[in-house]
Formats: structure tokens, sequence, C-alpha cells
């Protein structure tokens, strides 16, 4: 395994790369973001002039291992799903858009932004511990992946620990189904702030959030009943 | 008697005209110029109406408008504002998370202010352009306000010794022959000027409405375009003027050198 030093090291190698390919005149520009298990990408010089036909090869951030490559559509966008083997390394994404001519530039998805925007695929093996190596990379980032739970069980009955294991497992569940839910409202938000959402989508979403909610605590007494 | 009233009323005017220039200046300051990362993608922005280059604050009322306009569209923030302290007075902050591309043009509306020393009220519109992550096209649009500095250089990213040039409009049009004041963020009180007169720097508007203004050392610049409003604001039954200010701030900054 890695040591944290080294991890420091390459996350600052990828960073600097990074920020050494902004400053080019004519400079082409590539944005990310992930919503559930998909991530969107943006390829524009500027708002109103977008990379149509640009090659994508999307990376593993600190191995330089290609995923997958694609083209840009007319509106310079492209959109993939999260690759099972980066989200298995937990490794950065590096997304590199060449735009002809010389024009280039990448942007990084972190593991913890597509972590955390679909919840983790099912918690089956232990994670926690292939997880340590990834939080070296940079400054500390606000999304736990929520199979890191377990260890919470804190009585000795066997049915009362059960409970407790099964309890990170319906959250997950529960936050993937959410996330699922809410994707298209939150596209909507990003794609026309103008227009925005109608309050009947809000409410619709958080009408969602609160019965998934409730099924999750209606599970979970549910399990803990069984026990007793 | 009233010959006396008049002559002391005018000593008074004279002495406080002869104290040091203090410049009043509306200010909006970004946590940060440019956005780059999207760890870093919340902006917080510090809204106050102080003299900047002394660090002298004034009690700041809540303002009429607080919002940004990207790409055309106006976002209101007036409710994402919560009182706060600047230089020991009254002032205002808030956040914005960019989630995406963009020019944000943040800008305030404040109460109007009454100076005493003045015997006027001032209202300083104001604005700070923010680019996130690549996006720079919108910068140069104006947001519609009543008297506003729309730059001609691109106000962010710019190197010290750039001259920044700005077109004042008043009421969306041109204003001829207008004196910008320019004045320096002195957040630290860093900088001393040697002289009253070096506090606050004074440019003028050609036929054109256009200034311009070379940026000496490092750090936040005020540009303030002062107008007087056609209208005039009621105070204990007699009309006082209304200093229109159109304020932008813009951050300059020294190039990085490599490290030997």
């Amino acid at each position: 395994m890695l040591s944290w030093r080294r991890w420091l090291w390459i996350a600052t190698a990828v960073l600097f790369v990074a920020s050494a390919r902004d400053a080019l005149a004519h400079r082409v520009n590539v944005f990310a973001y992930v919503e559930g298990d998909t991530v969107h990408v943006e390829c524009s010089y500027s708002r109103s002039d977008r990379v149509r036909l640009g090659e994508i090869s999307v990376q593993n951030a600190a191995t330089g291992q290609v995923y997958l490559t694609g083209t840009t559509d007319e509106r310079g966008d492209f959109a993939f799903a999260v690759p099972p083997e980066a989200r298995g390394q937990k490794a950065d994404l590096r997304i590199l858009l060449k735009a002809g001519e010389g024009h280039q530039n990448d942007w990084v998805v972190k593991a913890e932004e597509y972590a955390a925007a679909a919840a983790a695929p099912a918690p089956t093996a232990p994670a926690g511990s292939a997880l340590d190596p990834a939080k070296g990379g940079g400054p500390a980032t606000p999304a736990a992946p929520p199979a890191v739970a377990p260890a919470k069980a804190d009585g000795p009955d066997r049915a009362c620990l059960e409970a407790a294991a099964l309890g990170p497992v319906i959250e997950a569940a529960v936050e993937a189904a959410v996330e699922k839910k809410i994707a298209p409202l939150r596209k909507m938000l990003l794609d026309d702030k103008e227009k925005g959402p109608g309050l009947a989508e809000i409410f619709g979403g958080i009408g969602w959030l609160v019965g998934l909610a409730g099924l999750a605590a209606y599970g979970k007494s549910r399990k803990a009943g069984k026990g007793a | 008697m009233t010959h006396g009233i008049r002559a002391l009323c005018s000593a008074l005017a004279l002495v406080l005209w002869a104290g040091p220039a203090l410049a009043h200046f509306g200010m909006v300051i970004p946590s940060q110029d440019v956005v780059t990362d999207k760890d870093k993608a919340k902006v917080g922005l510090v809204v106050s109406f102080s003299h900047p280059m002394e660090g002298n604050g004034m009690d700041m009322a809540k303002p009429k408008e607080f919002g940004v306009v990207d790409g055309g569209k106006k976002a209101d923030l007036l409710a994402a504002l919560k009182p706060a302290k600047v230089m020991d007075h009254a002032a205002w902050t808030a956040e914005y998370a960019f989630k995406r591309p963009g020019v944000g043009i943040f800008y305030v509306v404040p109460e109007p202010y009454f100076e005493p020393a003045e015997d006027k009220f001032i209202e300083h519109l104001t604005k700070v352009v923010v680019p996130a992550f690549g996006e720079e096209e919108g910068w140069d649009e104006p947001v519609g306000l009543a008297a506003e500095i729309v730059p001609l250089t691109r106000p962010f990213g710019n190197y010290v010794g750039n001259v920044f040039t700005g077109k004042v409009l008043v009421d969306g049009k041109p204003a001829p022959g207008v004196t910008v004041e320019v004045e320096y963020y002195n957040k630290d009180k860093a900088y001393e000027a040697p002289n009253e007169y070096m506090t606050t720097q004074a440019v003028k508007t050609d036929a054109n409405g256009v200034f311009s203004y070379a940026v000496p050392f490092a750090g936040w610049w005020g540009f303030a375009a002062l107008t007087d409003a056609p209208e005039t604001i009621e105070k204990d039954g007699a009309a006082k003027k209304v200093e229109r200010g159109a304020v932008l701030w813009a951050k300059f900054l020294e190039p990085k050198r490599k490290k030997k």
C-alpha cells in the first residue's frame, strides 16, 4: 500500500498539471458534475461557444489507466456512468478533453464526489480499510461514504447487532433511491435556473424524501422488533 | 446676527473640508477573486460601507437589494445576508456557491446613508465580478442599476500595473465629466498614505464616460464614480441631496515567481 505521503505527492502533481493547463490563450474549459451514477461533462470555449466533437478520455487520475473514451455532442456535452473498475479502486477520475489544434484541458472528479452522489454500491466487503489512502489525497470533504457506519453496534445481543448492521444497508438503499428520484430535479435546477423548478416539483421531491425516510424507519423498527 | 451664523457655518464647512479626504465606498469583497476548485466553490461576500484606505467603517443598514447576475439571469440573495461587523461597524455577509461555470456579477443597492458632515445622503450601488470554473463570458454586461461602472478591462485576472478602464453609465447612458474616486482596500493597514491627498486617487470620465487608472500595487481596488441623483430625500423637514455612486471592486495580483 502506498503511504499517505506518496498519495499527497500524486495529488499535488495532478493538481499542478491541471492548473498549469489553465492559462493557455483561447483556452478550452472542462467542467464535470455527478448525478447518481452518471458523470456529466461540459466542454466549452465560453458560454456561447461549445466544443463540438471533442475527444474525451476518462482516466484514473493517479495511474493514467484509461477507463473509457468518447466524443462530445453538438452542445459540448458528454456523459458516462462511473466505471465499476474505478469505483472499485476508489480512483479519482481525470477527464481529459482534446479539442483539436492542441487545445486541451482536464477536470478531476474526486472519488468522494461520485461515492457521495450514488450511495455505495452495497457494502459487501469491508470497504472501510480500503478507503483510508484516498483521504490523504486532499482536504477534508464533507461527504463521508455511508459504508463506514457498521461500527456503531453497541449491544452484545446478536439480533440487536444484526439490526444495527442492517441499518446502514437500508440507509444506503434509501439514499440510492432518493438520489435516483431527485437526480432529474437537480438537473432541472442546474439546467435552467431562470425558469427554476416549480413549487410542485420541489414539494414532490421533499415528499419523496419524507416518504422514503418513513419507509426506512419502518424497516428498521420491524427488524428491531423481530430481534426482541 | 444672521451674518454671524452664516460666517460660522462657512468656517465650520471649511474646517470639515480641510480634514483628511475621507472617501466613502460601498464595498462588496469576495473571499476569493476567482473560483477554480470545486472544493472551494463557496464564496463568502462581505458587504459594508467604509473608508477602505483608512480602515474606518460606518454602520450599514440592511441593503435594499443584493443579488447576483450570471449569464443574464438574476438571483436575489437578499435573504442570504447575515449581520456582521466590518471595521467595528454594522455590515453584512453572505455565501454563494458556484454550481457550474459562470461569471457572477454581485451587486448591492443600499439604503441611502445620511452623512451629516456633507449634509447629504450617500447611496453607493456596488458591484464585484467573480468568474467560476474557466468561464469568463459576460463580465462586460451591465446589471441595469441607476448608475454603474461597466468594465472595459476584464475585472478579474489582472496583474498589478494593468490599466483598468471602465465606462460610467447613469440611467444606462454614458456619463461624461464624472469624478471617479479610486481607493485601495487597506485591509491589514499594511500601507499608509504619505499625505492626505494620497488616500483617495481621482480620475475623470471623458466625453464617452470612460475612465482609466493604472493600478500601482496588489490587492482589492475600488472605483467609485460619483454623481448627483436627480431626486432629493426629505430629512428633518429639509430636502437633502443624494450622492449616487457607482462602485466596482477588482483585485490585482503580483505574478507568482518560481522558487529556485
